[in-house]
């Protein structure tokens, strides 16, 4: 089985040995009504500000599940897939707790020349759980970073996928609730088994960021502990983890590559901070169909160097402080 | 010994913490003899703590614990819990002193993973196997989880999410070691088979049990807080994942004497031997718990 599915696009540190990897989330397309087109105009703004080597959106690209019709769904996906496509910068997607396979298969972004979503093993849940490498800026077939990305589901997966009869909601301040899916442990077991493999292809371990919808149980361990895990950025809702565990995080530990872990879902919280080595952080939203601020809107970058990986550059970028966002911030709309 | 056999029904006897010292055994193996002549158990397993101090000869003191199931011809197994790391033992000592006592169940040992009590025992009956009971061994505190994966950062925070003990847990590479091992002996068998989890230090579900206790149907008595561990290595989701584990249970906790159903299988902490232990009988279906008074 090789290592790394064949993709469109390789990608490369740029020639100054740095890359960049944005991360946006929830943009929640209505399904009887056009997008507010605003979304479009915070891509370009944002794209244009940071230039990316790998733009990310985290999911929850729709709101309830699907459009109301395969014209409008490709028309959606040509608006959003624009800002990318014309500028030539490669973007992948994970879906999230409002999108669902049968209103946005993989495959209408799969065909667009930039975009390298892809479905992943068949024999995980879901439908976008994959694998993209990053080479370094000189030629070579040993990449330089791993991004892993998961498909969180929506709620209800673990009773849907693996017919769990007994409710698995709980009312206690140290899990979740089933809403908002999470990665199931059969994902966090590919990591695990996959990462092995790379390390007997290579002979060493690859360092790797992971990418997710729904946050981790110990994204919730950053806001609570703001000072001894170094925390950035801002908290304005309860932080939405699944009322099930994987041990993704525990396995990212044990594995010692997973150097940020980087979730959406929650519109408002833009936070950052480190918990046993690995960063956790959230990006914020960019979308206008749902609830957000324009305080707030915005993307989380890290940016890496070859030299040093594991010294990353972290941070939040805020929408109000990219040129040309003035025009169309800060107007009616669902801010909070 | 690598398995057992069984007629019917499997009696398990299930205990942990006997913490056996020169001046308690009498008394501690008094108490089990009483348990073995009221429960008749198929198979002894003492869930962690067995040790948990320095004792002089303490090969002899588990012979003279375990008198009373050697005498019987009953087998018996053990996992190790933080306590038998408190005890300044190897663990070629450890694995030395339990070999040493008659009857002794040490199962198929996983190889190249953390830990060394992480065993599989096939049950049969019938010339097959019913079921299989799973041993993980749960180390001590995240200190030494920290120090074996070299962490630059810390667990210990004043807000951790499950529990404030700060105690280690079956790891994600235990957990792994499951998945490829169940899938594999499924494979073999050609069906599903059933497992019942064992292990000292409980999990993060376990200590949702006596939080939602009307939605789990919790039976026993909460009384002291969960010291589950606290980075979550993901066995129960792994467990629940596979639909084949009846149950996992656990020790560690001193007052606490609880089970109930967690996301389609029984999760239990099961009081310490001073306060009692659990007959579990399962013919390889749902596994049912009796307690035993000490």
């Amino acid at each position: 089985m090789a290592l790394f599915e064949e993709s469109k696009i390789r990608l490369c540190f740029d020639e100054r040995g740095a890359f960049r990897l944005l991360c946006v989330s929830d943009y929640h397309a209505p399904a009887e009504r056009d997008w507010d087109e605003r979304l479009i105009r915070a891509e370009e703004v944002l794209l244009d500000a940071v230039r990316p080597d790998l733009f990310l959106i985290l999911g929850d690209l729709t709101h309830d599940g699907a459009l109301d019709s395969r014209d409008r769904l490709e028309r959606y996906a040509a608006a959003i897939a624009g800002p990318m496509e014309s500028r030539g910068i490669p973007w992948a997607h994970v879906p999230g707790n409002h999108d669902r396979e049968e209103g946005i298969p993989t495959e209408v972004f799969a065909a667009y020349p930039h975009c390298l979503s892809v479905r992943g093993p068949a024999e995980l849940p879901g439908y976008g759980t994959y694998l993209l490498p990053v080479y370094p800026s000189s030629d070579g077939e040993e990449p330089a970073l791993l991004v892993w990305a998961f498909d969180s589901h929506r709620g209800g997966v673990w009773q849907r996928e693996f017919g769990i009869p007994e409710p698995v909601e709980f009312r206690s301040q140290t899990t979740g609730f089933d809403h908002g899916g999470g990665v199931t442990h059969r994902q966090a077991l590919w990591y695990w088994e996959t990462d092995r493999r790379i390390e007997e292809a290579f002979g060493h371990r690859i360092p790797g960021v992971m990418v997710m919808h729904s946050p981790l149980p110990e994204h919730r361990l950053i806001p609570t502990n703001p000072s001894l895990t170094g925390m950035t950025g801002e908290l304005e809702e309860s932080c939405g983890i699944p009322s099930l565990n994987s041990g993704l995080f525990a396995a990212a530990y044990e594995r010692g590559d997973i150097l940020a872990v980087v979730a959406g879902h929650d519109h408002i919280n833009t936070f950052a901070g480190r918990y046993m080595g690995i960063e956790l952080s959230e990006d914020g939203s960019l979308g206008y169909d749902v609830y957000g601020s324009d305080f707030l809107r915005g993307g989380r970058l890290l940016t890496f160097s070859e030299r040093e990986i594991a010294s990353f550059a972290s941070e939040h970028i805020y929408l109000k402080n990219c040129p040309g966002a003035a025009d169309f911030l800060f107007r009616e709309g669902h801010d909070d | 010994m690598t398995e057992l056999c069984f007629d019917g029904v499997c009696r398990i006897l299930l205990l942990h913490s006997a913490r056996l010292t020169p001046e308690t055994v009498g008394t501690s193996s008094a108490r089990l003899a009483s348990m073995i002549e009221e429960t008749s158990p198929d198979l002894v397993i003492l869930d962690g703590d067995t040790f948990a101090s320095p004792v002089p000869d303490p090969a002899a003191l588990l012979a003279a614990f375990l008198g009373p199931p050697v005498r019987r011809g009953i087998p018996w197994t053990c996992t190790y819990g933080d306590g038998e790391r408190k005890t300044g033992f190897l663990p070629e000592d450890l694995e030395r002193i339990m070999a040493s006592v008659a009857g002794y169940v040490h199962g198929e040992r996983a190889q190249g993973i953390d830990g060394i009590t992480n065993a599989v025992i096939p049950m049969r009956a019938g010339g097959e196997i019913r079921f299989l009971i799973r041993l993980f061994d749960t180390h001590r505190e995240t200190t030494g989880y920290e120090r074996d994966y070299g962490s630059p950062g810390r667990s210990r925070l004043p807000y951790p999410l499950y529990s404030h003990h700060y105690m280690d847990g079956v790891r994600f590479c235990q957990t792994a070691w499951f998945g490829e091992d169940h899938q594999r002996r499924c494979e073999a068998a050609g069906h599903a088979l059933r497992e019942l989890f064992v292990f000292h230090t409980p999990t993060p579900e376990h200590a949702q049990i006596p939080l939602n206790q009307a939605a789990c149907r919790f039976d026993g008595v909460f009384r002291e807080d969960s010291k589950c561990q606290t980075v979550n290595g993901g066995i129960s989701s792994a467990a629940a994942e596979s639909r084949d584990v009846m149950a996992i249970l656990c020790g560690h906790e001193e007052t606490n004497d609880y089970f109930g159903q967690w996301a389609g299988m029984t999760l239990g902490v099961l009081p310490a031997f001073e306060n009692g232990a659990w007959l579990v009988t399962t013919d390889g279906g749902p596994a049912a718990i009796r307690r035993v008074n000490a």
